[in-house]
């Protein structure tokens, strides 16, 4: 049962078509990991938590800089040179004082941090780099994880829920489909773009929670703010992958 | 004496006269040289890139090349 205090805060959502009491616990339920605080993981930390996600694990090893800034609104100037994840917890604890949020300050999947990921109900991958990206998407293969992975650069954004276990693609198939990802320090990044980015992650995880509304498992969106459009495409899987191939067969 | 039939493909909204037998690779050299940094959906479908040479293209396929980032 929601209390009456609970009922008043997720009023609007309460409102929504589907949406009811148990979806609401569910996400009081549920522990969500966030890889990167930054730009992806700022908006997916906000959102979540302000929806009612009730445990959250923020993992990043690096320190706030003045040019993040623009886009990663949980910090302000006085969080320049804090961890990122203590600064983004300190700012999310301030949104809801009642969500458990436990910090990693860290860019390798050790065994410690791996006990607390295996208690995930979903991996949100907001990471800068594909190193970063290819080695949360093998142990989400490894541990059969559902992962919503996202990546953005210029003007242009993408992001793929992924399900092991499901006959699409994985990151690492779509990765192995070019020799080279443009990233942020090559082409800048236009702020709405990676906030648009983390939203649509937030999204698809809330829609997985709670059974709101369906994902569509394997398939990339891609905005590109130039042309204001939105493009979605099935990623297959790619018979050379050693990933989703070698963890399910076929 | 065999005359290859060119057909017509769809790349990234604009028609595009290929010779019959092209593959995905044709299209994109004809598109931009520098096939490193893009990716090729055939039909909605992103084609893994060992997958370019031997991929038969049909008339009226639809084609987008485009590329993936990496930042966040």
């Amino acid at each position: 049962m929601l209390r009456a205090d609970e009922y008043s805060r997720y009023s609007r959502h309460l409102l929504l078509e589907n949406m009811d009491e148990h979806r609401q616990q569910a996400l009081k339920h549920a522990t969500v990991a966030i890889f990167g605080v930054g730009g992806l993981g700022h908006q997916v930390g906000a959102a979540l938590i302000g929806a009612g996600i009730g445990n959250l694990l923020l993992i990043d090893d690096d320190n706030v800089e003045l040019s993040n800034l623009p886009r990663q609104w949980l910090f302000d100037e006085a969080s320049i040179g804090m961890a990122k994840v203590e600064a983004a917890k300190q700012r999310l604890q301030v949104l809801h004082s009642e969500c458990r949020i436990k910090t990693f300050k860290t860019r390798v999947i050790d065994n410690q941090l791996s006990k607390h990921l295996l208690t995930c109900s979903i991996i949100i991958d907001c990471t800068d780099n594909v190193e970063g990206r290819l080695s949360i998407n093998r142990f989400c293969y490894q541990y059969d994880l559902p992962l919503i992975t996202a990546a953005a650069s210029g003007f242009v954004s993408t992001v793929m829920p992924i399900k092991p276990g499901e006959p699409h693609g994985c990151y690492a198939c779509l990765s192995a489909s070019v020799s080279h990802h443009t990233n942020c320090t090559d082409m800048g990044i236009y702020s709405p773009v990676v906030a648009m980015a983390g939203q649509f992650q937030a999204m698809l995880a809330l829609n997985y929670l709670t059974d709101i509304a369906p994902v569509q498992w394997g398939q990339l969106h891609r905005f590109d703010a130039d042309t204001l459009t939105l493009r979605t495409f099935n990623v297959g899987r790619d018979p050379a992958c050693h990933v989703c191939r070698d963890t399910h067969g076929n | 004496m065999y005359v290859e039939t060119p057909m017509e493909i769809n790349c990234n909204g604009n028609p595009m006269m290929l010779p019959g037998q092209a593959t995905l690779v044709d299209v994109v050299r004809e598109y931009n040289s520098n096939l490193d940094t893009l990716a090729v959906a055939v039909n909605h479908t992103i084609i893994p890139r060992s997958d370019w040479a031997n991929y038969q293209l049909t008339e009226q396929d639809n084609v987008d090349i485009f590329t993936l980032v990496a930042g966040g």
